[in-house]
């Protein structure tokens, strides 16, 4: 049910500057040590340790020598640390991983338990036992910590390489007699070079903080030469007297590695796409408000007051919008006690969103208007427009929902009877009896064996089907008056998308529930539908019972929809013919179906057909009366479920 | 729940064996010679060939690693080349300086990163979040060391609480050695606590967007329950996942930060190892840095498997 992806194209100012600092650091490096009018190695011992001033921006430390200069040098060091880190980390690290990953078997798990041994060792312990072996300096310091770094290096590489090669292996590109090291680099490298990019900030940061920890040490860069480890090193010298001494060189290592941080984060963010713009998620659902619609309210009474009394869910003029998109456009519905009423259409038709805006469970920047939004409860009506969140629980308790993704709709850490409980304390049950009683009553109803048995059973351990009975008997914990199923069985098994089907249409008659039911499956709906409505780019295009729709759809959409059903004729089944590949734009103005309709005229594009009445169904279409549509012969029952796409 | 234990124990055993051997392995590049660190520059070639045969240098590399590897399984790893003293025994004397405070900072860094990641996940998207997250991220790039250069120089030095220099063990008294770790805890566990503030933060989005937190509000859950219960125990998985790789870091950490203390910790003892070329007490050190992160590793996997009730090995 997401919402358009919407991400944030612009980088916030913050990385600019973060990119700023990095080319005005990268200047320095290259030519601030040609620049400096002072050595940065021969002090002046008349001028020791004096604070800043106009000669000496930053002061003079214990040798007389000027700060800024020793600094700027520093600066070259950090860079030169981080870059060779950084290229050892990959030249070593790259390779391997590849190679491993590809060639996989015996070799691959030998070399991998190697890379998490050097893993295993911190980097700048790993960094000393190499420098115990070959030497102190720079170079060899920086030499350490690219192989401790190649180690996570050569995993991603790993990781990325078996991706691509399982990839490989389906697509048969093996077979095309392209050889493997051929592939290996055409396929690989490609896509390495983001993840890689991202990885090496981090890792030139770590070298820069290292490079800096091992000179303070006295084991990278020797004295008297700079870095701002050793310009620590001595300040710490004199701190007790001088204390501004230690400012400078480690300001310039925080704010270096700050800036590095800041691109790297925005690095990652941008590759994952994962900007969590609402990082609150579903906890923070959008609040439906009101619409200012008085044309309508006039029809609107009298469509309530004629309405059947049993009436559950009114819905006058719903619209979701999306900061680019409209998901639902002034849509129109209701359903009685005891009914079920399916929104049909293909994915992006805006269904979900429909419902979801019902259930008060859309996440922003979604944005949910309606004329009307009420449930008519025990005790009166109740709306949820302008709810705020608290009383949003309480409209929650009237309604079940059931969602798409059984699996993925439990939380994967608590046992089935936990989750149980905790719905049914919601509702006021208290006593552990009570509860366990409950939980194995509703489980019952829901149709699954040992109910006491799955109760102790976490998500994991159950299949899809299993998992959405436990999610329909959570939905029911509240003794809901309506019942919303979203795609309840599309992720489902054809067999078990069955027993869902009737399990859902028993529920609706043995407990009077009404059900909501979203799909894009037409034969799910033909089964368990009393009325239908057909949605297109969020549009309700057409309403009719279902038997009316499947014999007789006055819309060309509904029509399209129908004979897109695979279907057995006479024992033959028929695979429909329809091209859904072409991107269609929506039209902004006429009707929105108009680009992929046979029978549009140029009257279509001028202004949007409205919902009227057409031989006893809704049909937004301008032609409905003189069209002749094809449809199903056969009836309602020749529609299978599980059938299309 | 014991078989997984077992299982881990048993999984790490080689990982930390086969750390101990790459190390051993590099530390043969090198071109210092025992002998000379031993006995100085000026005795006979004979007293050198004497003491290069009784530490076993002459041997083939793989039996030299054997033997030590067989030594270190006892808990003997070896002797030092620069005089007759037990490596074991060096690195035992120096340990409880350096784990206190790697451990200190891992204490610094879990509550203090756990409860503003908490605090920051919460109240994902608004104010709050917003400054925890960007005080995190600056503090992420505080350079332990400078944390205790500053500490030192603008606490300790003008304030008589806490002292600059002086380490106390615990055995000797728990009050000053807590006092002694204090600053250089923070000094290390500044950065580590902006790290998993971060990482708690990151995991609390990532599960709010889960759809079991929908599934969760629409059974009526309240928003307490749903943060505190379900999320928190969620989020948390990736974030002890990756302690042990944060003690690694801090292990090392603690290795600078005692210098900038002068705490007679391993830190001192190896750089002096390396101004000798004494490499013995060199891979006693590494050693025993692979054995406290793999321990430490172990720890933390236990407690996944607790909190994580799917990894558990039926
Ligand atoms: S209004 Fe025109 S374009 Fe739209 S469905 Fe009817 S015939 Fe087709």
């Amino acid at each position: 049910m997401s919402g358009p992806e919407t991400r944030s194209a612009k980088e916030s100012p913050l990385v600019k500057v973060a990119w700023g600092l990095i080319f005005f650091l990268a200047g320095v490096a290259i030519f601030g040590p040609w620049l400096s009018p002072y050595d940065p190695n021969l002090g002046d011992f008349q001028k020791l340790l004096l604070g800043p001033s106009g000669d000496h921006w930053l002061g003079t430390d214990n040798l007389g020598r000027d700060t800024l200069t020793r600094l700027v040098v520093g600066t070259r060091v950090a860079a030169i640390a981080g870059l060779e880190a950084t290229a050892i980390a990959i030249a070593v690290g790259v390779p391997i991983g590849i190679t491993v990953g590809y060639l996989g078997g015996m070799i691959d798990r030998l070399v991998m338990r190697v890379v998490d041994a050097v893993a295993a060792i911190p980097a700048l312990v790993f960094a000393i036992a190499i420098i115990a072996a070959i030497g102190t300096g720079l170079i060899p310091a920086m030499l350490a910590v690219g192989l401790a770094f190649s180690a996570s290096v050569a995993r991603l590489a790993r990781g990325l390489a078996l991706t691509e090669r399982e990839r490989l292996y389906v697509d048969g590109a093996r077979v095309v007699g392209v050889g493997r090291s051929g592939l290996l680099l055409r396929h690989i490298l490609p896509n390495i070079g983001g993840p890689l990019v991202v990885i090496a900030t981090t890792v030139f940061a770590h070298a820069i903080v290292i490079e800096a920890s091992l000179s303070f040490l006295g084991l990278g860069v020797q004295i008297p030469d700079a870095s701002w480890g050793s310009m620590l090193t001595n300040a710490q010298r004199v701190h007790r007297e001088h204390p501004f001494q230690s400012v400078p060189p480690g300001a310039a290592i925080f704010i270096t590695v700050l800036a590095i941080n800041i691109v790297g984060d925005s690095l990652l963010r941008r590759r994952k796409g994962e900007s969590f713009d609402h990082p609150a998620g579903h906890l923070e659902p959008v609040v439906a408000a009101p619409k200012d619609d008085r044309a309508n309210d006039a029809d609107a009474r009298d469509a309530h007051a004629t309405g059947a009394s049993n009436r559950v869910l009114t819905v006058r003029s719903l619209s979701v919008t999306y900061p680019e998109t409209t998901a639902v456009l002034s849509a129109d519905f209701h359903v009685d006690e005891g009914e079920v009423v399916a929104l049909v259409g293909e994915s992006g038709s805006g269904k979900t969103s429909a419902v979801m805006a019902v259930a008060a469970l859309l996440t922003p920047p979604a944005d949910v208007r309606a004329a009307e939004l009420s449930l008519d409860i025990v005790g009166g009506e109740i709306s949820l427009l302008d709810m705020d969140r608290r009383e949003q629980r309480r409209w929650r308790s009237h309604l079940g929902v059931v969602f798409q993704e059984p699996a993925a709709s439990l939380n994967p850490l608590q046992t089935v009877g936990r989750q149980m409980a905790n719905a049914l304390k919601r509702v006021g049950y208290r006593s552990r009896r009570e509860i366990s009683a409950r939980t194995i009553e509703l489980l019952t109803a829901v149709g699954l064996p040992r109910p006491d048995e799955v109760a102790r059973l976490r998500p994991d351990q159950i299949s899809g089907g299993m998992a959405q009975r436990v999610v329909i008997a959570q939905a029911l914990a509240s003794e809901p008056r309506l019942l919303i199923a979203d795609e309840p069985t599309t992720a489902l098994d054809v067999t078990i998308q069955a027993e869902i089907i009737t399990l859902l249409k028993q529920l609706g008659e043995r407990r009077g529930l009404a059900v909501l039911l979203v799909t894009h499956d037409l034969g799910v709906a033909a089964e368990l539908a009393d009325r239908t409505l057909v949605m297109y780019q969020g549009r309700v295009v057409e309403t009719a019972p279902m038997a009316g729709l499947v014999t007789a759809p006055q819309h060309p959409y509904a029509s399209e929809l129908l004979l897109s059903v695979p279907r057995n004729v006479g024992g033959i089944k028929i695979e429909p013919m329809i091209d859904r590949s072409a991107a269609l734009a929506v039209p902004t103005v006429g009707c929105v179906y108009a680009p992929r309709c046979e029978h549009a005229l140029p009257e279509c594009r001028e202004r949007e057909p409205e919902l009227r009445a057409v031989r006893s169904h809704g049909v937004a279409c301008i032609r409905a009366e003189d069209l002749e549509l094809p449809a199903i012969t056969a009836g309602a029952d020749g529609l299978e479920p599980g059938g299309s796409q | 729940m014991t078989r997984t234990v077992l299982i881990r124990v048993v999984s790490l055993i080689p990982l930390v064996i086969l750390a101990s051997f790459i190390t051993f392995s590099l530390l043969q590049l090198t071109e210092t010679d025992p002998a000379i660190v031993r006995l100085g520059d000026d005795a006979t070639e004979e007293a050198y060939e004497a003491f290069r045969e009784q530490i076993g240098v002459n041997d083939p590399f793989i039996v030299q690693y054997g033997r030590w590897l067989g030594n270190a399984a006892t808990g003997d790893l070896g002797e030092s080349w620069n005089g007759p003293n037990q490596v074991s025994k060096l690195l035992k004397e120096r340990l409880s300086v350096t784990f206190s405070l790697a451990f200190g900072g891992l204490f610094v860094a879990a509550t203090i990163g756990t409860v503003f990641g908490i605090a920051a996940g919460v109240r994902a998207g608004r104010a709050t979040d917003t400054v925890i997250t960007a005080a995190a991220s600056s503090g992420q790039a505080l350079p332990n060391f400078w944390v205790g250069i500053l500490l030192v120089a603008f606490v300790a030095l003008p304030y008589d609480v806490f002292p600059a220099t002086a380490y106390t063990g615990p055995t000797e008294s728990v009050k000053d050695w807590l006092i002694s770790i204090t600053l250089p805890s923070i000094a290390l566990g500044t950065a580590a606590a902006a790290a998993i503030a971060r990482q708690t933060r990151a995991a609390f989005v990532r599960v709010l967007h889960e759809p079991y937190i929908r599934t969760a509000l629409s059974v009526g859950l309240s928003r307490r329950s749903i943060l505190y219960r379900t999320a928190l125990r969620n989020a948390s998985i990736p974030v002890v996942t990756s302690a042990a790789t944060l003690f690694g870091t801090l292990l090392g950490g603690a290795v600078v930060v005692e210098a900038v203390f002068a705490y007679p910790g391993l830190g001192s003892l190896v750089l002096e190892a390396i101004q000798n070329g004494d490499l013995p007490i060199v891979l006693g050190f590494v050693f025993v840095a692979a054995v406290g992160v793999a321990l430490v590793q172990l720890t933390l996997d236990i407690t996944y498997t607790i909190i994580d009730p799917r990894t558990r090995v039926a």
